[in-house]
């Protein structure tokens, strides 16, 4: 009489009950999703992240302070033209193939800005805002996102830098 | 409960139409949730739909299409178990992809809930969507349910942007956000009818 030993891959349909496999999107158990990516192999998708990693991204929050007190409506120009030169580093014939987005909070309330085009910035006031208020210095959050002109980070980093204190 | 999710390119004015479809299902008396997906590590649009009073999920570190796709799924699971809202409207960041999406759910969210997809369109920039942005604009109106064009005051859709969108999305049923669609209401009413939520 022999007594036969042997091994085997562990997996889920092994049936021996110990249990342990990696979880996958073929795994069948059902566990959770995979994160996927350029390495993940499930074939899922294939370029998604080739546009995002080629991209020109860039985030920035901070204090930008006035040289003198402003009235808030005249601070708000003031960023926006500002926040219009950096659009031009990245726009094609004055339209950004992506958007550049701003939160502005100060002693007046919050706005919110959105650019697609260089010439026709969207300024929306989020909740309560008082332009007779007297503002020094503003909290200010940017986003940048261009799939054009990705080669003008450097000029686009120093302008923003310029921006905050 | 459904799931209602919003792609479209940067800047195509989702996050204006959601806070607008926000405030028409409340009228209704839905309830909703919103996950918040932006690329970048500064959370803009979340603070805007938070003004609404909704609860807001922000998803940073990437795009859920692709790179976080995990956390999307781990977030709408939370949501119907600590809030169950009608619907969980989820705003993708102007680089996803769309066609992607509703297998992704398939395959592992949770049974028996559905997903609607809708494309936001910058008629504005449209020259450039199906030009120089085309190898993502193709995939974003090639995965919708709805397609909605928005900004039709700076260029309004002619017969030539309905044909192309017939070719790109013809799965999709296509709507002009006109004057009319900026009343809240009637937004909700329509997406109602046109992705059957």
């Amino acid at each position: 009489m022999h007594d036969h030993h042997h091994t085997h891959e562990h997996g889920p349909d092994c049936g021996c009950g110990s249990g342990a496999h990696e979880h996958g999107p073929d795994c069948g158990c059902g566990e959770h999703a995979h994160e996927h990516g350029p390495d993940c192999d499930c074939g899922c998708h294939g370029h998604g992240n080739s546009v995002i990693d080629d991209a020109l991204i860039l985030s920035r929050s901070g204090t930008v302070r006035f040289e003198k007190p402003l009235r808030a409506d005249s601070a708000l120009d003031a960023l926006v033209r500002k926040i219009q030169e950096i659009c031009e580093a990245v726009a094609v014939d004055r339209v950004i193939l992506g958007h550049v987005k701003a939160l502005i909070q100060c002693e007046a309330g919050q706005a919110a800005l959105s650019i697609t085009r260089v010439d026709a910035p969207d300024v929306t006031v989020v909740g309560a805002w008082r332009d007779d208020a007297a503002v020094s210095e503003c909290r200010l959050s940017l986003n940048i996102l261009s799939v054009a002109n990705t080669g003008a980070r450097e000029s686009v980093e120093a302008l923003v830098a310029g921006l905050f204190e | 409960m459904k799931i209602i999710i919003f792609g479209g390119f940067l800047g195509s004015g989702k996050t204006t139409v959601i806070g607008r479809l926000i405030k028409g299902l409340a009228d209704a008396g839905r309830t909703c949730a919103i996950i918040e997906n932006e690329i970048g590590e500064v959370g803009i649009d979340d603070a805007l739909l938070r003004e609404a009073k909704v609860e807001v999920t922000p998803l940073f570190g990437g795009c859920v299409c692709c790179q976080i796709s995990g956390s999307l799924i781990e977030a709408v699971g939370r949501i119907q178990d600590q809030i169950a809202p009608d619907y969980i409207i989820v705003e993708m960041t102007g680089l996803a992809l769309m066609d992607g999406i509703q297998e992704l759910f398939e395959k592992y969210g949770r049974p028996g809930v559905e997903v609607r997809t809708v494309c936001v369109v910058d008629m504005s920039r449209w020259k450039y969507l199906v030009t120089a942005l085309a190898h993502i604009f193709d995939h974003q109106v090639g995965g919708a349910d709805v397609v909605l064009l928005n900004k039709v005051d700076v260029e309004a859709p002619t017969d030539r942007t309905f044909e192309t969108l017939r070719e790109k999305a013809p799965q999709a049923k296509v709507v002009v956000l006109d004057e009319a669609l900026k009343d809240p209401g009637a937004l909700w009413a329509k997406l109602a009818e046109c992705a059957a939520l």
